[in-house]
């Protein structure tokens, strides 16, 4: 393998950094939502809204970081596989943009102050209003659900090229040295 | 015959003053009365839609000025469904065995950052505690007798803590700052 089969180090550290983050994100915006008013609940939606920020930062910086680098070749692999790795690649940056973004807006639109882990104050994107507040919510809620479906896919997708294909597509993502 | 005395000499005193005693009844369309807390470090805003204000005074000496705040606390506005929601519980404001605040002054003293400085009773969630206010009182059109139509405005600073309002989990001041920064803008006109 060349290097250029491989996605350098920043881009894996971004890719399993967002995984880990976006994974705990996401079961904690679930949770958080099943727990009653409380002051539990008010205070695990603060993390999930740092968390959440951080996230929608960390994506823009990968999008920046692979647009000026660009990705590593493909694996070869049939036709449709590659147009649906594509495809579902290209919808998954989407949603890790939309979904932080329609939590952002949510959140002005429901007047509730975000301070970035106490330390500094993010400013509302949006006026605060009610019928776009019942609306990001669901836009919000179903965007998330979304993702996380096609986290379980993306997920499926790389065990079924290390366990069954046995090709080089997860290794691209994983080891950190380059092999001659 | 020395008790009827005094009481004939003080009724004397108090009459002309009482006559010469003028009132005035806040104009609701012109009137505000909102709050500024914090949460999680981060200052928030809210209103409450209802509340009335009576004044009264000797049109010729503030000092003597009398004031009555009425605030419905279901009228609270913090534009949040649940916040508002929340702050009607018995937790918060607890509006079903408490409905109403009231703040009443008695006699008006030189203020600090503004005119007048009052040291009124805030009655509120069923505890009564002075709370301080400075405030501007003046006719509407400049001068100084009070004629006319009245503004009245100014600020105080409640702590809602002292009245218990946020209790139990909501009691941390780190989560939910205890200092309410209140402040009012008000038109009086004579009733």
């Amino acid at each position: 393998m060349t290097s250029r089969s491989r996605y350098d180090r920043v881009a894996q550290t971004l890719h399993w950094v967002m995984a880990v983050v976006l994974g705990a994100n996401l079961a904690l915006g679930w949770y958080a939502e099943s727990l009653g008013r409380s002051r539990r609940q008010l205070e695990l939606f603060l993390w999930h809204k740092s968390l959440g920020i951080t996230l929608l930062a960390l994506v823009m910086l990968r999008l920046g970081w692979r647009w000026w680098r660009g990705a590593p070749a493909p694996v070869p692999m049939p036709r449709w596989q590659l147009q649906a790795s594509r495809a579902s690649h290209a919808l998954l940056y989407l949603l890790m943009v939309l979904v932080p973004l329609a939590g952002w807006l949510l959140n002005s639109a429901a007047n509730v102050p975000l301070n970035w882990f106490g330390l500094f104050r993010v400013p509302d994107l949006i006026e605060a209003s009610k019928p776009a507040r019942a609306w990001l919510e669901l836009a919000h809620y179903w965007l998330a659900w979304s993702l996380a479906a096609l986290v379980v896919i993306h997920l499926l997708a790389a065990l079924k090229h290390a366990l069954i294909d046995r090709d080089d597509v997860v290794a691209r993502m994983w080891r950190g040295e380059i092999e001659p | 015959m020395k008790r009827a005395f005094i009481a004939i000499l003080a009724a004397a005193w108090s009459l002309p003053a009482s006559a010469e005693t003028s009132a005035w009844a806040s104009a609701a369309d012109r009137s505000s009365l909102t709050f500024a807390a914090v949460f999680d470090g981060v200052d928030f805003e809210g209103r409450f839609e209802t509340f009335s204000v009576e004044v009264t005074a000797d049109p010729e000496d503030a000092v003597t000025a009398g004031l009555d705040v009425r605030v419905t606390l279901a009228s609270v506005n913090t534009e949040n469904e649940e916040r508002d929601t929340a702050l009607l519980e018995a937790e918060w404001f607890d509006v079903a065995r408490h409905p109403e605040a009231r703040y009443v002054v008695k006699g008006l003293a030189p203020g600090v950052t503004r005119t007048w400085r009052a040291n009124g009773e805030l009655s509120l969630k069923g505890r009564t505690a002075q709370v301080p206010l400075e405030f501007d009182l003046g006719p509407a059109d400049g001068g100084v007798r009070l004629v006319g139509s009245l503004v009245l405005a100014g600020t105080a600073v409640v702590d809602r803590l002292a009245f218990a309002v946020g209790e139990g989990e909501w009691a941390d001041p780190e989560l939910i700052g205890s200092e309410i920064q209140v402040s009012f803008d008000v038109v009086l006109v004579p009733r």
